[in-house]
């Protein structure tokens, strides 16, 4: 475990592999499994940051105000219809789900197994707590290394599934511009709506939209600036030495460990499969065709994902320019992936 | 891990298609939720310049 941990801790510097969680969560898991470490002993700093900021989901929490404050939907708002993008992109968390039952994994851990596929790495966090603790560390792992592949996963699927006619599809923007009072509203309707479904998603919801409410407010810059840059640094650097504490020897070697992270590459290739097929259907139907490219974008990994496509897009036409539209169907994502977090907590728990 | 039961695999994929309805279904919602807003908030001119300034274009 002590070389996991070193490994980690490399690729987070030499490969700059989500080095803001994954260097902590290397150092994490070597001061874990130095032989009789006080560090993770009842009452060691590392135990009581498990027991206040991991057990109670308060991190993941935090974290969420935090990428709420950070997060523009205007994107979103002037093309509502990537909304349902960002909804068919969660295919692979309920793909893997079935995928780990058949596995052997009962449905609780299968479901957190699963949430790997929401592409999203608080989320992935909070339902594993509830329901595989053991298996955090390596849910943990999968989530945010999966997140850093995006751009060698999602190309090679969406090229498989796409024409080079289709990739050349353009769209255009709607220059109408969105309203401060529907930015404003926006966060409390979502709250609404997603409560109203789904009442244990409003802690995860509820969060990313106060971070949001707070941003478009515009009237309380300082906390917005604190949520965005100081919560968001104190608590991904807390996560992660803890999360680290949690990939103790006898938990983490073992092959679920190397069965989750095989999962956590078909749920992320499902996810973008789920997004481009999905916006393939629905050109069936529409006059002005969606380029299907943008549909692998509805994962949650922001802004990576949305960058990912449009470069691609870019690359079969130069001129034409998806990020807009991209960024869009990445931001539908975050809403979706704590949607389909909060329906697994509903429909498993 | 343990022997799969047919049951858990019901279970399972019940969970895959009342999930996969449920995401759908509510983001349409949302979606609904913004034209909404939308229609009802449409975009001021002066906002539309702020808009445009901030876009940094001409």
């Amino acid at each position: 475990m002590l070389l996991t941990g070193g490994l980690l801790i490399w690729l987070a510097i030499t490969k700059d592999y989500e080095p803001t969680l994954l260097l902590p969560i290397g150092f994490g898991a070597i001061l874990a499994n130095i032989p009789s470490s006080a560090a993770v002993a009842p009452g060691g700093f590392l135990d009581l940051l498990n027991r206040v900021g991991i057990a109670t989901e308060l991190f993941p929490i935090l974290i969420f105000i935090a990428i709420g404050a950070m997060c523009d939907f205007a994107p979103l708002l002037q093309n509502p219809g990537l909304l349902l993008l960002g909804a068919a992109a969660q295919f692979g968390v309920f793909f893997t789900l079935v995928l780990a039952v058949l596995a052997g994994f009962d449905l609780r851990e299968a479901a957190a197994i699963g949430i790997i596929g929401a592409a999203d790495g608080p989320t992935s966090i909070y339902v594993a707590t509830r329901f595989a603790p053991r298996l955090l560390g390596p849910i943990t792992v999968a989530a945010y290394s999966y997140m850093s592949l995006v751009p060698i996963i999602q190309p090679a699927v969406v090229r498989a599934l796409t024409t080079p006619r289709e990739r050349r599809i353009r769209m255009t923007l709607d220059r109408r511009g969105v309203s401060r009072t529907t930015l404003i509203l926006f966060p409390i309707v979502v709250t609404l709506v997603a409560g109203l479904v789904a009442p244990i998603s409003v802690p995860l919801i509820g969060s990313l939209m106060f971070g949001n409410l707070l941003r478009e407010s515009r009237v309380v810059p300082t906390l917005t600036e604190a949520a965005q840059k100081h919560l968001a640094n104190l608590v991904t650097l807390l996560l992660g030495i803890t999360i680290g504490s949690t990939m103790q020897a006898e938990t983490f070697l073992t092959p679920s460990t190397l069965f989750i992270l095989g999962m956590g590459l078909v749920a992320f290739t499902a996810d973008t499969a789920g997004g481009v097929l999905f916006a393939k259907f629905l050109n069936l139907f529409l006059r002005r065709k969606v380029n299907p490219m943008i549909g692998a974008s509805g994962i949650s990994a922001f802004p990576m994902s949305a960058r990912v496509i449009a470069r691609l897009a870019s690359r079969e036409d130069p001129q034409n320019y998806l990020l807009m539209h991209a960024v869009a169907a990445n931001v539908g994502g975050q809403i979706a992936s704590i949607m389909a977090g909060g329906l697994i907590l509903a429909l498993v728990g | 891990m343990h022997w799969l039961e047919p049951a858990t695999l019901r279970e399972a994929l019940r969970v895959l298609g009342l999930g996969m309805v449920g995401v759908l279904a509510t983001v349409a919602v949302m979606m609904a939720g913004v034209y909404a807003l939308r229609w009802l908030f449409p975009t001021r001119a002066a906002e539309r310049r702020e808009d445009t300034r901030r876009a940094g274009e001409p």
